[in-house]
C-alpha cells in the first residue's frame, strides 16, 4: 500500500487535489479488526467541478494515467489496489478531509478519516453494512463520544444518530 | 501465569462466543501495517480450498445416523471410481459430487459439501463485490424511502456480467417491482401492522430484467432506512449473527438453484442428489459467528429451513452440519423442518 500512499502524497504535492484523506474500509480497519476489502476510498476536497457542471475527476485519471497507472471504470489500479477517489460533497466528508488524522504506514505518511469523523460520515451513508461498522467502532472504545455528538450535531444528523440509537438500542 | 488445561470436550458455545470476542479485540489492536498485511493475504487466499470433505461426511455420519443406517458403502468421488475399477463420467462430471454412496434399498446417492462460510467464499466475494457494484451503479443515485411498508431492500444478483446497456431498464422494472410490493403489502394474508416479517421474491414475471439479473429480492420492513435503502447484504466484516445468516442465505439460495447441479443426476447416473452444508473449524477460524445469547446452532438450521421454504432447488435432501470438536449437531432442514439427529 505504500505505493498508493506515496502517488497520493505526490499528487497532493503537484496540486492534483488540494486534500485528502482516505475513508471507508480501510479507514475502517485501522481501528477494527482486518477484513477483506480490496480497494481505497480517497476523499478530495475541494469538489473539482468541470466546465458542464459536473464534478471532474479529469485531472486526477489524467495524471495517474501518466504514471501508468490507467482507470479501470471508476477505479484506478495502483500495484495491487483499486484507488477510487471520492469527492468529499457532504459537509461531513469535507470536515474529515479537512480534519483528517495524519498516519504513519511503513515510513510513508498519509491522511486518514478520524475515528469519530468515519463513525458520522457512515451513520450519513447509512447502508446495513455501514451501521455495523457504526456498533463495532462504539464498541471499540476508540471513539470520543462527546466529539463524535459536536460533528453529528453540527453536520445535520442528529436525527438519524437518534433514530440510530433507537434502532440498535443505544444511549444517545 | 496459571493457564487452565484444554479440554476439546468442555467447550461451550459461549465459550466459543468469548473466545471470538477476545479474538476480535485482539486483531483490532495490531498495528495498522500487520492488519494491511492480513488484508493483502486474504485477498491472495487461493481459490482451491482445502479439502477434506472424507474427514467432514464420516463426522456427519456419526452426528445423523438414519442416514448412516442407510448407507452402506461411501467413497470420495475420486476413490470411488478408482477403487472400483470404474470408468468416470466426462469431465467435469468425474469430480461432482463430492460423495458417492449406495443405500440399503440398492439407490445410488451423491452428496455435495458446502462451506457455510469458507476462504474460497471470501475470494469469490471479490468478484461478487464487483457484481454489486454494477447492479448499484445501474440503479444509479436512490431516492429516499418513500414507501409506507418498506425498510430496506437488499438484492440478491446471480452470477453474471451484468450488460451496462440494460441498466436503465433494471433500475426502472426494479422500482416498479417496489412499488407492487409497497401497494399490496397491507393486502397480504398474514399482514399485521408494526410487524417486522420480511417477504422475499424470486418469482419475477413481467421483470425480465430482474429475471437475468437477480436470484431474489427481500423487501424487509425493519429496520427503516430512509437514504440507501436498496443494498445487498453485507458480504462480510461486520460482526453480528445476522451477517452470518445473511451469508448462510446467500449460500443456500445460491447453491440451491447452482446450474451445475442440475443435471447432475442423469450425468452421473445418481438417484439422488443431497446437499450438506457444513459448519467447520475452518469458519470458526476465519469467520464471525453465528452465535450468539440465545442463538445456537439449532436455532440457525431452523432458520436455514425457512430460507429454503419448502424448495430445495436441484437437490433432494439439504442437511446442515456443525463441524466442531465436541459441538456437532447435524439438523435436515429439506423437505422437512430442522429436526435434530
Amino acid at each position: 500500500m505504500e505505493k498508493v500512499l506515496e502517488t497520493l502524497n505526490r499528487m497532493q504535492a503537484d496540486g492534483v487535489m488540494e486534500k485528502f484523506a482516505i475513508g471507508g474500509g480501510i479507514a475502517t480497519i485501522r481501528y477494527l479488526e482486518a477484513y477483506l476489502t480490496d480497494d481505497i476510498d480517497v476523499f478530495i476536497s475541494p469538489v473539482i467541478v468541470g466546465a458542464n457542471g459536473l464534478v471532474s475527476f479529469g485531472r486526477i485519471y489524467e495524471y495517474l494515467r501518466e504514471l501508468g497507472y490507467p482507470a479501470d471504470r471508476e477505479y484506478i489500479k495502483i500495484e495491487d489496489w483499486l484507488v477510487q477517489f471520492v469527492p468529499a460533497s457532504e459537509s461531513v466528508q469535507e470536515e474529515a478531509v479537512a480534519r483528517a488524522d495524519r498516519v504513519a504506514f511503513a515510513g510513508v505518511y498519509t491522511l486518514m478519516f478520524s475515528a469519530e469523523h468515519l463513525a458520522a460520515e457512515l451513520l450519513r451513508s447509512g447502508r446495513p453494512k455501514d451501521h455495523a461498522s457504526v456498533v463495532s467502532l462504539l464498541e471499540s472504545e476508540q471513539m470520543d463520544l462527546t466529539v463524535f455528538r459536536d460533528i453529528v450535531s453540527r453536520h445535520g444528523l442528529a436525527e438519524a444518530w437518534k433514530k440510530f440509537c433507537s434502532q440498535y438500542d443505544l444511549e444517545e | 501465569m496459571s493457564r487452565e488445561p484444554f479440554d476439546p470436550n468442555a467447550i461451550t458455545v459461549e465459550g466459543i462466543f468469548r473466545a471470538k470476542l477476545a479474538r476480535r479485540q485482539r486483531l483490532a489492536k495490531l498495528p495498522f501495517e500487520q492488519k494491511i498485511e492480513i488484508v493483502k493475504k486474504l485477498q491472495q487466499v487461493p481459490i482451491a480450498a482445502m479439502r477434506n470433505e472424507k474427514l467432514i461426511f464420516a463426522s456427519f455420519l456419526e452426528a445423523y445416523p438414519e442416514l448412516a443406517n442407510e448407507i452402506v458403502e461411501w467413497d470420495v468421488v475420486d476413490e470411488w471410481y478408482v477403487k472400483r475399477a470404474l470408468d468416470p463420467p466426462p469431465h467435469p462430471f468425474d469430480k461432482r459430487p463430492d460423495i458417492i454412496a449406495l443405500t440399503k434399498s440398492g439407490k445410488k446417492i451423491g452428496i455435495e459439501l458446502k462451506s457455510w462460510v469458507n476462504r474460497e467464499q471470501i475470494t469469490e466475494a471479490r468478484t461478487e463485490e464487483r457484481r454489486r457494484e454494477n447492479i448499484l451503479e445501474a440503479i444509479g443515485e436512490q431516492p429516499p424511502n418513500k414507501t409506507k411498508h418498506i425498510g430496506y431492500v437488499w438484492l440478491f444478483p446471480k452470477q453474471i456480467r451484468f450488460e451496462p446497456r440494460d441498466a436503465r431498464h433494471f433500475r426502472e422494472q426494479l422500482f416498479a417491482l417496489i412499488e407492487q410490493m409497497d401497494n399490496a403489502w397491507s393486502q397480504k394474508p398474514d399482514y399485521q401492522p408494526n410487524s417486522s416479517d420480511d417477504d422475499d421474491v424470486s418469482d419475477f414475471v413481467g421483470f425480465p430484467l430482474l429475471e437475468k439479473y437477480l436470484e431474489g429480492v427481500r423487501f424487509a420492513p425493519l429496520p427503516y432506512f430512509e437514504t440507501d435503502w436498496i443494498d445487498f447484504p453485507s458480504p462480510g466484516g461486520a460482526y453480528s449473527p445476522n451477517e452470518m445468516l445473511e451469508t448462510l442465505t446467500s449460500s443456500l439460495s445460491a447453491h440451491k438453484t447452482d446450474e451445475r447441479y442440475r443435471d447432475l443426476r442423469k450425468h452421473v447416473d445418481l438417484d439422488e442428489v443431497y446437499l450438506l452444508v457444513h459448519y467447520d473449524f475452518k469458519a470458526f477460524a476465519y469467520n464471525t459467528p453465528f452465535d450468539a445469547p440465545n442463538f445456537g446452532f439449532e436455532k440457525a438450521a431452523e432458520f436455514a429451513s425457512s430460507v429454503l421454504d419448502g424448495d430445495g432447488g436441484n437437490f433432494d435432501r439439504i442437511f446442515l452440519f456443525h463441524f466442531l470438536w465436541g459441538q456437532e449437531e447435524a439438523y435436515r432442514i429439506f423437505p422437512t423442518v430442522a429436526e435434530k439427529r
